[in-house]
């Protein structure tokens, strides 16, 4: 049974296209159920999000299941199949598990490294597996990609690197300041970007936050948004001898504070670190106010550097988080492959030891031989089963070891070793289990 | 022979782990990190039996020169930045830690202490006490020579990881200000973090150096008949009382912090390098270790 992967995502489709062809969890439910009644699947998941809708699943068609899921999911949104298999892409083995693990560590995302795919990973699996779609091979492999997903995580640093303007700032403050829930930040001038700052630093759990505004009753509002305080901007001098960090987005021609200024707030300050952000344009704080050595002045060219700099390093990193993707991926499937060759093993062993002592029964009855006679046949036809297994399990612990899944395959037609119980009672066990 | 492949072997530990802290520092990555941090554990346990293997092979508390000291200072400094890593986690402690054990580790292994140090050491103190044969094997036997001698070198390893985190938040500060550097802001602790160890290094380093000072004094006295002997060691091991003092005084009263304390951290280590030094190698008198 191999996995299989068919969808799209931002790369290969237009955002319209994913709108329609996103799926609601209960959705997603009902069409895996379809499939999985239909038999082209026998586990699986959507993971529908605003950047990707992708179906995983179990198969044991791998060649034909791709453009089965593909038809069904065009039909499901009353799509022609010609106008959404452009847009489609479908992995099996190997491939589809590299995707996942991939996808899973968010090397395939948009903005490579953020961290809510992992989530919706997380979400879409719970939905399938509360509804029993899923079992225990399946479980087993996705749980692999979230320990891939922490592995790349901890082993790189591709998730810890800001990427937007708002958060190098926070990023820094907190290189500066370590804890922000000890430390005060002000907002001065409550405009657009001002707004997304205080957002910033407010999910940052700052310990307080002020807005100076020259409309006084602007501030009040913002203020009321972020559970802030309101001031009048007349007070600006008295505030940055006392916050930490102060973000500037007036609108004003010429500098708001001046070096001579800061220099007698920082004597009152007692030369305590003041990191100031300075996002207007023209800008609100003379340049030369960076030149005092507790000062950390940042305008908006120098966050966007940092922020370049930050999406070169995670390239940097991607690559390595592609080689740790690549070795769990082939680590899972020689595990995999294992996994598949010893049941078949063991299955044939079992089938031909009930086949011998069945017929060894009958023909000690048969003959009513004494107890050394039955000693001896007893002997001979371990002996004789022995012989004959010995070529078929090497041939398929060749197999095994040499990706080779066709002999896999006609060994278990060919002894009649259909796992398909095995399987089901496997899936029942494991749903029992989590319940 | 196992001694100087302990020492040996430290050296290349503390150097390859030097390396590889700067190395993750320029380029990145946690691997990099985490052999780092092993190898300067392997390092800190070498120094350790090679001490132990001193000890057995002399007979007595081995630190009776500068360079077996030197040697004591690495294990001392892996040892304070293993506890200060197990606290914050923070990978860059390598980058600072490892090169000073190196540093140390190299100048010990040049030079393995002999039976003719121990004879020697016990020679110079008994020619000071003439009436009494044994005074250098008494000092040896001692409680408070080796309590002695382990609190002065644990104030110094101390001040040397004082000097680390300073230089630390130097490299920090200067890459934040220059607003350069993407890599180094990214693995750097935070300004705070490295201060706040900075500081409680050298206080604990204080304490410690005081109490040295004054178990010395004591064991002076009853073995020499005398508090204060005037020896080099003792001027330069109040001088560097003094100079960390003053350097927490201007901290306390006048708010000095950040980049200025780093700077004095740096400094006064410095000139605790020179002074243990010049003190043990070319005015040894009494403190030949």
């Amino acid at each position: 049974m191999d996995l299989v992967v068919v969808g799209l995502n931002h790369r290969s489709s237009s955002v319209s296209l994913r709108e329609r062809m996103a799926m609601e969890p209960q959705v997603a439910v009902d069409f895996l159920r379809s499939l999985r009644d239909g038999g082209v699947v026998s586990d699986g998941m959507v993971v529908s999000t605003c950047n990707r809708v992708e179906v995983y699943a179990m198969s044991r068609e791998p060649a034909t299941a791709p453009a089965r899921i593909g038809e069904a999911l065009a039909a499901r949104h009353g799509l022609q199949s010609a106008d959404v298999f452009p847009s489609l892409y479908s992995l099996s083995g190997k491939e589809a598990v590299e995707h996942l693990f991939s996808v899973c560590a968010s090397l395939d995302s948009m903005v490579v490294g953020e961290p809510q795919i992992l989530g919706q990973v997380k979400e879409a699996f719970a939905t399938a597996q509360q509804a029993g779609l899923t079992g225990g091979a399946f479980n087993r492999l996705i749980q692999r990609g979230f320990s891939v997903a922490k592995r790349v995580r901890t082993e790189t640093q591709i998730s810890r690197l800001a990427v937007s303007v708002s958060s190098v700032a926070v990023d820094l403050a907190k290189k500066i300041f370590q804890k922000l829930d000890q430390h005060t930040a002000m907002l001065v001038g409550a405009g657009e970007m001002a707004e997304l700052a205080a957002r910033h630093f407010d999910s940052a759990g700052i310990k307080e936050l002020f807005i100076l505004n020259r409309t006084y009753e602007r501030a009040v509002a913002l203020a009321q948004e972020f559970d802030a305080v309101a001031a009048p901007f007349d007070k600006l001098h008295s505030y940055l001898a006392e916050i930490d960090i102060a973000v500037f987005s007036v609108g004003a021609p010429h500098y708001v504070i001046r070096a001579a200024e800061l220099e007698s707030i920082m004597v009152r300050r007692r030369q305590r670190p003041l990191f100031l952000i300075d996002i207007a344009v023209p800008r609100n704080i003379d340049p030369a106010c960076a030149e005092f050595d507790s000062v950390f002045l940042y305008d908006m060219d120098d966050l966007e550097h940092i922020a370049d700099g930050n999406k070169a390093l995670r390239t940097g990193e991607g690559d390595h988080a592609r080689r740790i993707v690549k070795e769990e991926s082939d680590a899972y499937l020689s595990w995999a492959q294992a996994q598949q060759a010893f049941p078949i093993i063991a299955r044939l062993t079992m089938r031909a030891e009930s086949i011998r002592k069945a017929e060894l029964e009958r023909t000690i009855a048969d003959l009513n031989a004494d107890p050394e006679t039955a000693e001896k046949l007893e002997r001979m036809t371990a002996s004789i089963v022995r012989k004959l297994l010995h070529n078929p399990i090497q041939a398929i612990k060749a197999a095994q070891s040499g990706d080779d899944y066709l002999v896999l395959e006609a060994v278990r037609q060919a002894f009649g070793l259909d796992d398909e119980r095995a399987d089901a009672e496997e899936r029942k066990a494991d749903q029992a289990k989590e319940a | 022979m196992f001694e100087s492949l302990a020492a040996w072997s430290a050296d290349i530990c503390f150097v390859a782990a030097s390396v590889l802290s700067i190395l993750s520092l320029q380029r990145g990555g946690r691997p990099p990190f985490v052999y780092g941090w092993s190898l300067l554990l392997a390092g800190g346990i070498l120094e350790l039996l090679y001490m132990v293997a001193a000890t057995v092979r002399l007979g007595a508390f081995p630190i009776i020169n500068p360079w077996i000291g030197a040697s004591f200072l690495s294990f001392l400094i892996t040892l304070f930045a293993v506890l200060v890593w197990l606290k914050h986690r923070e990978p860059a402690f390598l980058a600072g830690a490892a090169p000073v054990a190196a540093m140390f580790a190299i100048l010990s292994a040049s030079r393995p202490v002999t039976e003719a140090d121990l004879a020697g050491f016990a020679e110079q103190f008994s020619r000071l006490q003439p009436g009494v044969d044994d005074a250098g094997r008494q000092i040896l036997e001692s409680i408070w020579f080796p309590t002695h001698v382990t609190l002065a070198l644990a104030a110094y390893a101390l001040f040397a990881l004082a000097a680390t985190m300073g230089l630390l938040q130097l490299a920090l500060h200067r890459a934040l200000k220059r607003k350069r550097g993407v890599r180094r802001i990214q693995y750097l602790p935070p300004l705070p973090v490295v201060e706040s160890i900075g500081t409680t290094s050298v206080m604990i380093g204080m304490a410690c150096l005081f109490v040295a000072l004054v178990i010395g004094a004591y064991g002076a006295r009853m073995v020499l008949q005398s508090h204060w002997l005037g020896d080099p060691k003792e001027l330069a091991g109040l001088a560097i009382l003094l100079v960390y003092g003053l350097i927490e005084a201007t901290r306390v009263v006048r708010g000095w912090t950040g980049r200025r304390t780093a700077t004095a951290h740096v400094g006064a280590f410095v000139m605790l390098i020179v002074v243990f030094l010049g003190s043990s190698v070319l005015a040894p008198k009494l403190h030949g270790f």
